[in-house]
């Protein structure tokens, strides 16, 4: 499973380009989303995060005649709740800030994401114009930056323990 | 009739078998303790009985029914965990109902159940905490609270109070039989730890690599051990087992003579052994210091050490013309480490166990009997 993390971008790149056009989600929002939605780096953050928690609390739910979808909402769910939280966060992230993938999806300015908004400004015919560029920066970065501070705890947790082996 | 039976169980992983064949008759409302060194098959068997095991062959027989298939959610039984596996999201009170809410119980029924285990228990200024917030003995209250409400016909516990300091473990044991002569359900107790076996149960179930070794009172475990095995195990310390020929009447260890009594004579010659040696095993406690040497009472050795217990002192002795070594527990004053002692044993309390089988030869006074 972990090896496909080893495959390089763009090497499914253009695959997946043919793949989405194919299903007629070119130029949309959703044919930037839809083949990031199960990502490898993320099943293996909750999992270590899941192998934290003690068996003999499953086992102790189990005696108690509890079903195994009540036991992962009530006794896992809470218990990897932070590893969720900060998986998601990087993800977010990463997604907000990702320029290669959209610049191939998405076609017409309306659809554009942030980052492919901000290119617009950089480097264009007429040179760079740095006020607009600027501003578009900061709003850029501004909603990242925010959720990072107020879930820094959690990340930094997150990543830390599956390094360590609980 | 809320008994448990096992029936040529068997429990392998793949190729490895921990269990080869366990016959064993848990009785309804009895103090069961599983009592054993570690890797012995204890705690399988109590995880057999819980249904987090799989049975690989043989039966295994709740009140009647057998249940080898039956999950162990629906087998009514409660756990208390080794490590208490209480939910760390949730605060004592979550923890202690969540199984009757989950069960859609009936809410005052819950609450009523709630606050006898919290008073039972002493929990209650701890109701409201987190488990992170709670001293490891506060914990295993609040395992045990949890195991209570449930109210079910089995409670097994799996070295409920390993985890606990020596003075907290005194207390606990006694809350631990408290709480079964309340309920009355049927109680099996894992442990390693001989003490707690000995003063908890009703009956110990001895087991060693997997087998059943002796199943009996605390007592008898104590005062007629079936083997060698059992017999070292209980008591601390434990009892010392020590080369010994028997013939005509007389005890030889090393160079010591002792006069065996009619009873003992008599069941040595009923089992004779092949170069006339056996183990011969005494408590350290039913063994006597003499100021004066008795001869055919008692026997000389070396002091090669002692251990102070407060209220009594062991020593290790080694009785002249062997390189064995005995412990007696004693309070008369003893000369330094080197000299030499006498010492004798109390016969009403001897066991002799056969060298090869490691089986006791007997009670003589059932000899006698006979």
């Amino acid at each position: 499973m972990l090896m496909t993390m080893f495959v390089p971008f763009t090497v499914t790149m253009i695959p997946n380009y043919l793949l989405i056009s194919r299903i007629h989600l070119a130029d949309n929002i959703w044919g930037v989303a839809l083949p990031q939605l199960a990502d490898v780096l993320g099943i293996f953050l909750i999992r270590q995060a899941m192998r934290g928690i003690p068996v003999s609390l499953i086992e102790a739910a189990k005696m108690e005649d509890i079903s195994d979808r009540k036991i992962m909402t009530d006794i896992v769910l809470p218990l990897v709740k932070p590893a969720v939280i900060s998986t998601g966060i990087i993800f977010f992230i990463n997604s907000w800030n990702e320029y290669v993938w959209p610049v191939l999806i998405l076609k017409t300015v309306d659809n554009y994401t942030l980052s492919l908004a901000l290119q617009m400004f950089i480097s264009s015919e007429g040179g760079t114009d740095f006020t607009v560029a600027m501003a578009v920066s900061v709003m850029t970065m501004s909603i990242p930056l925010i959720l990072y501070i107020i879930f820094q705890r959690y990340i930094i947790n997150t990543f830390a323990s599956a390094g360590i082996k609980g | 009739m809320k008994n448990i039976v096992f029936d040529h169980v068997k429990k392998a992983y793949g190729k490895t078998v921990i269990i080869k064949d366990l016959n064993l008759e848990i009785l309804p409302g009895e103090r069961l303790i599983l009592l054993g060194p570690s890797g012995c098959g204890k705690s399988t068997t109590l995880r057999m009985i819980a249904g987090l095991e799989e049975i690989s062959g043989g039966d295994l027989y709740m009140d009647g029914v057998r249940v080898n298939d039956v999950p162990c959610g629906k087998r009514g039984v409660s756990m208390v965990f080794q490590n208490y596996a209480i939910y760390p999201h949730m605060t004592v009170k979550d923890n202690i109902t969540y199984g009757l809410r989950a069960r859609h119980g009936d809410p005052k029924e819950i609450e009523r159940r709630l606050k006898d285990a919290l008073e039972m228990l002493r929990l209650e200024p701890y109701a409201d905490r987190k488990p992170k917030d709670l001293s490891g003995g506060q914990r295993q209250r609040g395992a045990l609270a949890r195991a209570i409400v449930k109210q079910a016909d089995y409670f097994l516990l799996d070295e409920p109070l390993s985890n606990l300091d020596a003075q907290l473990r005194l207390h606990a044991r006694k809350e631990l039989v408290r709480i079964h002569e309340k309920y009355h359900n049927t109680m099996i107790y894992v442990t390693h730890d001989q003490v707690e076996a000995m003063t908890v149960a009703n009956r110990i179930a001895l087991m060693n690599g997997g087998d059943l070794v002796m199943l009996d009172t605390p007592a008898n475990v104590y005062n007629h051990p079936e083997d060698i095995f059992a017999a070292k195990f209980i008591g601390s310390p434990s009892m010392n087992i020590v080369e010994a020929s028997c013939g005509d009447g007389v005890l030889a260890i090393g160079e010591g003579r002792l006069t065996l009594p009619q009873a003992w004579a008599d069941l040595v010659r009923s089992h004779p052994a092949a170069d006339g040696t056996y183990m011969a095993g005494i408590r350290p406690e039913h063994l006597f210091v003499s100021h004066e040497p008795q001869p055919g009472r008692t026997l000389q050795g070396v002091i090669k050490y002692r251990e102070n217990y407060g209220s009594r002192t062991g020593v290790y002795v080694e009785p002249l013309g062997t390189d064995q070594e005995l412990i007696i527990l004693t309070d008369e004053p003893l000369p330094e480490n080197g000299s030499t002692i006498n010492f004798g044993l109390d016969f009403n309390k001897f066991h002799l166990f056969d060298k090869e089988t490691q089986k006791t030869l007997g009670d003589p006074a059932a000899a006698e009997a006979v």
